[in-house]
C-alpha cells in the first residue's frame, strides 16, 4: 500500500485520477482503518488531513458552511449550529463514543454514505448541498441526489467533498433525530430519524415538515407522502398516527442481524410520531391536541 | 460466627498484583515472547457440517517462512472428550461447525501464517446443517456423529437422534398430583447462546526442552487437565508435558480447555512446537474466539406446573432441549444441571423433567458461568410470576409459600442444611421498596430467586512455606482469574499465620510444582483451595510451635502468631519473632513446610450427614418499558445474597455485581446470531452487543448472614450464582409493567415490542 499526504486539494484530486479505483481517501479514518483491518487494503491510501483549511463552521450568507474535515466533535460543540441547525446537532451527540467524534469527520460520515449514517438524515431534511471538487472543477449537488446506494455517492472515486453547504432554516423552524438503538450512541443505528418542523407565523399550523430515514432504505431517504399530509395541518394526535403508519410504509428496510424488516418498519413509525409531536411542542409551545 | 472472632477474614485488603493489572503493568500470556518464537495459526471450516474430501497442504509448505503445516494425520488418531470422546484435535473426515479447526501453521510471522493458511486447500462436501436443537433430535435428522451411540439410560421407546447427553427428574407422582392441581400452567421459554467475552484473548505457547520435554504457557483455567490432554493428544508420558498458567484476563468459563475440551488451543500449539522444534505462539483474535471458543449454550424449556388456589405448588413437568454444539464438550453436565433446575429450588413433591443435551452444527458448550442455572431460572422465575398473576397473588408471597425448610429436599439436593432462600425474599423486598414504590407510567417492579451447587467434587491440595524473613508462599492447583487465588487464600493464610496480607505469595500454578486439581470452576476456588489453604496454614504454624516452644521454654500448645511474632499466650513478653523461627528450622527440618487437602470423601460424609448448604440470592429491580420501541431500561437494581461467611468482602461483592452484570447483558442485548449455514453474523463487538456502561444500573448488594457453608469459615462459593437470576428479574419486572410475558431471550427491543404487539399494548 502506497501512502500519500498532499496538501492542497489539487495534489490530491492528482493522485485520485492517478490512482483510480485503487486509491482511498482517508479523512479521520474511524471507517477507513476498520476496512483495512477487517476487509482489504486499498492499493494507495490519500490522507487529506493534512490540506488546510478543509475544517471550520462559518455562517455565510443565509447558510452554514462546514468543512469536510471538521469533527463531529467540533459540530456537536458549536453554539451556531446548536442555534441554526439543531436537528444536526442533535445527530451529532448522539453520534458513537467521545473518541470517535474527536476523530470521526462530516465528510467522512457523509462520503461513506452508509445509510445508517448520523448527519445523513438531518442534511437531507435541512435539504443542503455538498460542494465537490474534481480535477475539471468543482460543483454543488444537492443530499437528495448525492447519495446513491450503500457506501456510493456522487463524490465518487475521484471526487473530493470540500465543504457542505446548508441553508439555515427559518426562525422559529425546530428539528430533532431520534436514534434506536439497543445501547444508545454507541451502536449503529437500527433506524434514525430526523424531523423539522417550520411553523406558520401564527404558529397554529405546521408550514413546512419534512422528514428523513435512517438505515431503512439503501440511502437515506425523505418520507414525501407523509410530509404532504402534514403541510398547512395543526397537528392532532390522529394526524400524527396517521403520518406515523404512513412514513413506516415509505420506509424500504431490510432484515439483518441488528434488526428484521418489519421491526425497522413500526420503529419508524414510533420514531416519526415521536418526533413530530416533539417538533410540534418545540416550534408552538403546544401540546399536540 | 460473629465476624470480630477474625482478624483479617471478611476484610478488602488490596488484591494480590492488581495495581499492576490496572496500571497496565500486568503480565499475561500474550506478553510472554520465547526465543526464535514461531507464530501458530489455525485454519477453521467454512462449514459449519461437511465432509473433508481433501486436504492440499504443498503449496502453503512452500510459503517461504512457514515452518509447519498440520493436518489430523500429523497427531496420532486418538479422541478426547468429557463424556463423549467425540473430538479430534483437528478435525478428521468431517467438520461439525464454521469454526472447526482444520489445519494449523507455524510460521515466521502472523502475516506469512496467515497467508499460508489462505494456501491450504481443503475440498468439502457440504451436509445438511442443523441450527436447531429441537430440529436435530428428531428422528429423521441428519446424524451428526456417526460412531456416538445415544445416551444408555434414555428409554427405548424415545425416538430421538443427535442426542449425548439424557436426564431425567422424577418424583413422587406428577400426573397423579397435576390432575388434583387447582391450576396447571404451562408455558415454553428460550435462551440464545452467548459468548462469555472476556478481554484477553485465548493464548497458548509451547516449546520442546532439550531433553524431549514439552512446555506449554496456557491461559487456561483448568491447566492439569490440559496437560493430561496435551499429552494424550500428542501421544506423550504425562510426565513429559509441563503446563505453565499464564496470567489470566478473564475466563467466565470460557477458558475451561481442557475440561470440555472445546476449544482447546494448547495441543495444536504443542504439536506444532513439536514438528518445528521451535517455541510456537498461538494467539486467537476477537473474531475467531466468537466462532470456535466455548459458550453458554441456547435451551429451549417446557414447563408446566400444577398449584392449589392457595398457592401450594404440587406439581412440575418439563423437558429442557439443552444444545451442545458440534461435540458434546461441558453440554452434557450443563445440560443436567439445567434439568435438575428446572425442577426448582422450591418445595416440590411431585416432578417428572427429560432433559436432552443435543449436537447441532454450531460453536462447543463450555462450563460459563453457572453452567445451566441461567437458563432454568429464566424459565422457572418467569414462570413463577406467571402462575402467581394467574392466582391473583403477590409473587413473593407465592414464593414464600413454597420454600423448603432445613432438613427437606429439592429437586437434585436430597437434604438440605440451611435455607437462607425466604431471608433473601425479604431483604430483596424491602431493599427495592416492593409494594412502596411509587411506580410511574411503564415501569415494573419484578424479582427472581436462584440458588446454586454447593457439594462435593473433586478434592485438592495446598503447600504453605514460610521463608526465613517470615513471608509465606502458597502453592495451589486453582489459576487465578479475580476469583480466591489473589484475593481470598492471601487473607486465609494471613488470618492464621498472624501475618499481614501482603507477607503471603501465591504462585501461579505450574503443573510440574503445584498440588494437582481440576481447575478453576464451578464455584469451587474457596471451597477447595480454601480449605486446603487453612489446613496447608495451620500445619505450618503447628510446626513453627513446636521449634519456638523450646526457645520459648512452653508448650507448643500455649503459643500464638500475632503480628509477625509468636509468643506464649497471656503472657506477651515471651516472645520471637516469626522470622527468627523460621530462619531456625534450617537447622532442624530445613523449611517450615506445611500441607493441607480439601477432602471429598470428608466433604460427602458431612453433606449426608448434615445436609447441603446451598447458597440462595434473590434479586430485584424496576425498570421502565418504553413501548413504542420496546427500550428497557433498569432504574434500580438490588442483589441480596447468602454466601456464608465472606472471606474477602470486595471480592465477594466484585463476583456479584460481575455476574450480575453478564446476566444483564444476556438479559438485554447478548447473543451470537447465526444465518442458516450456520455462520456467526455477529463476530465482532460492533454487532455482538455487550452491555455499556450507559445500560448498567449501579448493582446494590447486600449479604445475609448466619449460613454457614462447607467451605473454610463457613464460606460457600460466589463466583457463579449471581448470573442465575438476572434474566427471569427483569422479564419479570417487564411483565408487571406491561403485562406482557416475553418468553425468549434476549429482552431486545426488538423481542419486547414484538410481545407487546402480538398482546395488542403497543
Ligand atoms: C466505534 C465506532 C463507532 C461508530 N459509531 C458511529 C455512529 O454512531 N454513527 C455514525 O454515523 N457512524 C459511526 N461510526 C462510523 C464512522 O465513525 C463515521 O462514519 C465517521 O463519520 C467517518 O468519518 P472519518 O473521518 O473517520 O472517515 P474515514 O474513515 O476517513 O472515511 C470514510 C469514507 O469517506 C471517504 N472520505 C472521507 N473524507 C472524504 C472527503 N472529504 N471526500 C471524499 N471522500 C472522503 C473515505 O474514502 C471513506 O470511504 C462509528 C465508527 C466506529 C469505529
Amino acid at each position: 500500500m502506497e501512502y500519500f499526504e498532499p496538501k492542497s486539494i489539487g495534489d490530491a484530486l492528482s493522485l485520485l485520477s492517478k490512482h483510480g479505483a485503487e486509491a482511498k481517501v482517508i479523512a479521520g479514518g474511524t471507517d477507513v482503518m476498520v476496512d483495512i483491518k477487517f476487509k482489504e487494503e486499498p492499493g494507495a491510501l490519500v490522507n487529506i488531513k493534512k490540506i488546510p483549511s478543509l475544517a471550520g463552521i462559518t455562517e455565510r450568507g443565509g447558510s452554514l458552511r462546514i468543512g469536510a474535515l471538521t469533527t463531529i466533535r467540533d459540530i456537536e460543540t458549536s453554539a451556531l449550529v446548536r442555534e441554526k441547525l439543531p436537528v444536526l446537532w442533535d445527530a451529532c451527540r448522539q453520534f458513537a463514543s467521545l473518541q470517535v467524534r474527536n476523530t470521526a469527520t462530516i465528510g467522512g460520515n457523509i462520503c461513506r454514505a452508509s445509510p445508517s449514517g448520523e448527519s445523513l438524515t438531518p442534511l437531507l431534511v435541512l435539504e443542503a448541498n455538498a460542494i465537490l471538487a474534481f480535477s475539471d472543477g468543482e460543483r454543488s449537488e444537492p443530499f437528495k441526489t448525492f447519495f446513491q446506494g450503500p457506501g456510493k455517492s456522487a463524490a465518487g472515486a475521484k471526487g473530493l467533498l470540500t465543504e457542505v453547504d446548508i441553508p439555515i432554516p427559518p426562525a422559529g423552524s425546530k428539528g430533532v433525530y431520534l436514534k434506536h438503538a439497543v445501547r444508545g450512541a454507541m451502536d449503529i443505528a437500527m433506524v434514525g430519524v430526523a424531523v423539522m418542523l417550520t411553523p406558520d407565523a401564527g404558529k397554529n399550523n405546521a408550514q413546512d415538515v419534512r422528514i428523513g430515514l435512517g438505515a431503512v432504505g439503501p440511502t437515506p431517504l425523505r418520507a414525501p407522502k407523509t410530509e404532504a399530509l402534514l403541510k398547512g395541518k395543526a397537528l392532532t394526535a390522529a394526524l400524527i398516527k396517521e403520518a406515523g403508519a404512513l412514513a413506516a410504509t415509505e420506509a424500504s428496510p431490510i432484515t439483518d442481524q441488528r434488526s428484521s424488516a418489519e421491526n425497522r418498519r413500526w420503529i419508524v413509525e414510533a420514531l416519526t410520531r415521536r418526533g413530530l409531536e416533539q417538533t410540534w411542542k418545540a416550534a408552538t409551545g403546544k401540546e399536540v391536541a | 460466627m460473629a465476624k470480630a472472632e477474625y482478624k483479617v477474614i471478611g476484610t478488602s485488603p488490596a488484591r494480590m498484583g492488581g495495581i499492576d493489572r490496572v496500571i497496565g503493568k500486568g503480565v499475561y500470556g500474550i506478553d510472554l515472547m520465547l526465543k526464535d518464537q514461531l507464530h501458530g495459526a489455525i485454519l477453521r471450516s467454512q462449514y459449519a457440517h461437511a465432509k473433508i474430501i481433501s486436504i492440499d497442504t504443498s503449496e502453503a509448505k512452500k510459503l517461504p517462512g512457514v515452518h509447519a503445516v498440520i493436518t489430523a494425520e500429523d497427531a496420532p488418531n486418538v479422541r478426547y472428550g468429557r463424556s463423549y470422546i467425540d473430538r479430534h484435535i483437528l478435525a478428521r473426515g468431517k467438520v461439525r461447525f464454521m469454526g472447526d479447526p482444520v489445519a494449523a501453521v507455524a510460521a515466521d510471522t502472523l502475516a506469512i501464517a496467515k497467508a499460508a493458511l489462505k494456501k491450504i486447500k481443503v475440498t468439502y462436501e457440504p451436509l445438511p446443517v442443523l441450527i436447531d436443537a429441537e430440529e436435530a433430535m428428531k428422528p429423521d435428522a441428519v446424524v451428526l456423529h456417526d460412531d456416538m451411540p445415544l445416551p444408555k439410560n434414555i428409554p427405548a421407546d424415545v425416538k430421538v437422534r443427535n442426542v449425548c447427553g439424557f436426564t431425567q427428574v422424577h418424583v413422587g407422582d406428577p400426573d397423579k398430583a397435576m390432575a388434583e392441581a387447582d391450576l396447571v400452567v404451562e408455558e415454553v421459554y428460550e435462551t440464545k447462546m452467548i459468548h462469555p467475552q472476556y478481554l484477553e484473548p485465548r493464548s497458548a505457547a509451547a516449546q520442546m526442552e532439550p531433553n524431549g520435554r514439552l512446555t506449554v504457557w496456557a491461559n487456561a483455567q483448568a491447566p492439569f487437565p490440559v496437560r493430561q490432554e496435551v499429552a494424550k493428544m500428542l501421544g506423550m508420558p504425562l510426565n513429559n508435558v509441563r503446563v505453565i498458567s499464564a496470567d489470566i484476563g478473564g475466563g467466565f468459563g470460557g477458558k475451561g480447555s481442557g475440561i470440555t475440551s472445546g476449544a482447546a488451543i494448547e495441543p495444536i500449539c504443542g504439536l506444532l512446537a513439536q514438528k518445528t522444534k521451535r517455541a510456537v505462539m498461538i494467539v486467537l483474535d476477537k473474531a475467531e474466539e466468537t466462532i470456535s471458543t466455548t459458550i453458554r449454550s441456547g435451551a429451549k424449556m417446557y414447563i408446566k406446573t400444577g398449584v392449589k388456589k392457595d398457592g401450594t405448588i404440587l406439581a412440575r413437568t418439563g423437558k429442557v432441549i439443552y444444545d451442545t454444539g458440534g461435540y458434546s464438550g461441558f453440554g452434557v453436565q450443563a445440560g443436567g444441571r439445567c434439568t435438575n433446575m428446572l425442577g426448582g429450588w422450591y418445595l416440590m413433591p411431585n416432578a417428572h423433567i427429560d432433559g436432552y443435551t443435543v449436537y447441532t452444527n454450531k460453536q462447543v458448550c463450555g462450563p460459563v458461568r453457572g453452567p445451566g442455572g441461567p437458563q432454568a431460572a429464566f424459565a422457572v422465575e418467569s414462570h413463577m410470576d406467571t402462575i402467581a398473576a394467574k392466582l391473583g397473588m403477590d409473587p413473593t408471597e407465592f414464593r414464600l409459600k413454597n420454600i423448603p425448610k432445613p432438613g427437606d429436599k429439592i429437586i437434585g439436593v436430597h437434604k438440605l442444611r440451611d435455607v437462607s432462600l425466604g431471608e433473601t425474599i425479604k431483604v430483596a423486598k424491602e431493599n427495592i421498596g416492593w409494594g412502596k414504590v411509587k411506580l410511574e407510567k411503564n415501569q415494573g417492579i419484578g424479582l427472581a430467586t436462584g440458588s446454586w451447587i454447593e457439594s462435593a467434587g473433586p478434592g485438592g491440595g495446598a503447600i504453605v512455606k514460610v521463608n526465613e524473613d517470615g513471608s509465606v508462599t502458597v502453592h495451589v492447583g486453582k489459576i487465578d482469574m479475580g476469583t480466591a487465588p489473589r484475593f481470598g487464600i492471601p487473607v486465609i493464610v494471613a488470618e492464621e499465620l498472624g501475618v499481614p496480607v501482603e507477607d503471603v505469595t501465591v504462585l501461579s500454578v505450574d503443573t510440574d510444582a503445584s498440588p494437582w486439581d481440576a481447575g478453576t470452576v464451578g464455584s469451587r476456588a474457596i471451597l477447595v483451595s480454601g480449605t486446603a489453604s487453612q489446613r496447608a496454614a495451620i500445619d505450618a504454624r503447628t510446626q513453627l510451635f513446636k521449634i519456638a516452644a523450646g526457645q520459648l521454654e512452653a508448650s507448643p500448645d500455649d503459643l500464638e502468631i500475632v503480628d509477625r511474632q509468636i509468643r506464649v499466650k497471656g503472657t506477651p513478653s515471651k516472645t520471637v519473632a516469626l522470622s527468627v523461627v523460621a530462619t531456625n528450622a534450617h537447622n532442624v527440618i530445613g523449611e517450615v513446610i506445611g500441607r493441607g487437602y480439601c477432602d471429598n470423601l470428608e466433604l460427602m460424609a458431612e453433606e449426608k450427614a448434615h445436609g447441603s448448604s446451598q447458597p440462595f440470592t434473590t434479586h430485584a429491580c424496576i425498570v421502565e418499558v418504553d413501548t413504542m420501541t420496546g427500550n428497557v431500561k433498569i432504574l434500580k437494581y438490588v442483589a441480596v445474597h447468602d454466601i456464608g461467611q465472606p472471606i474477602h468482602l470486595a471480592a465477594v461483592e466484585g463476583q456479584i455485581e460481575g455476574a450480575t452484570a453478564m446476566s444483564i447483558g444476556q438479559a438485554l442485548c447478548e447473543q451470537v446470531v447465526f444465518d442458516k449455514d450456520g455462520k456467526t453474523l455477529n463476530p465482532s463487538f460492533v454487532d455482538y452487543l455487550m452491555p455499556t456502561l450507559n445500560m448498567m444500573p449501579r448493582i446494590e448488594t447486600t449479604l445475609v448472614h448466619g449460613y454457614p457453608g462447607a467451605g473454610p469459615y463457613g464460606a460457600k462459593g460466589a463466583g457463579e450464582i449471581a448470573c442465575v437470576p438476572p434474566m427471569a428479574c427483569i422479564a419479570n419486572a417487564i411483565f408487571n409493567a406491561t403485562g406482557v410475558r416475553v418468553t425468549k431471550l434476549p429482552l431486545s427491543p426488538e423481542n419486547v415490542l414484538r410481545a407487546l404487539k402480538e398482546a395488542g399494548k403497543a
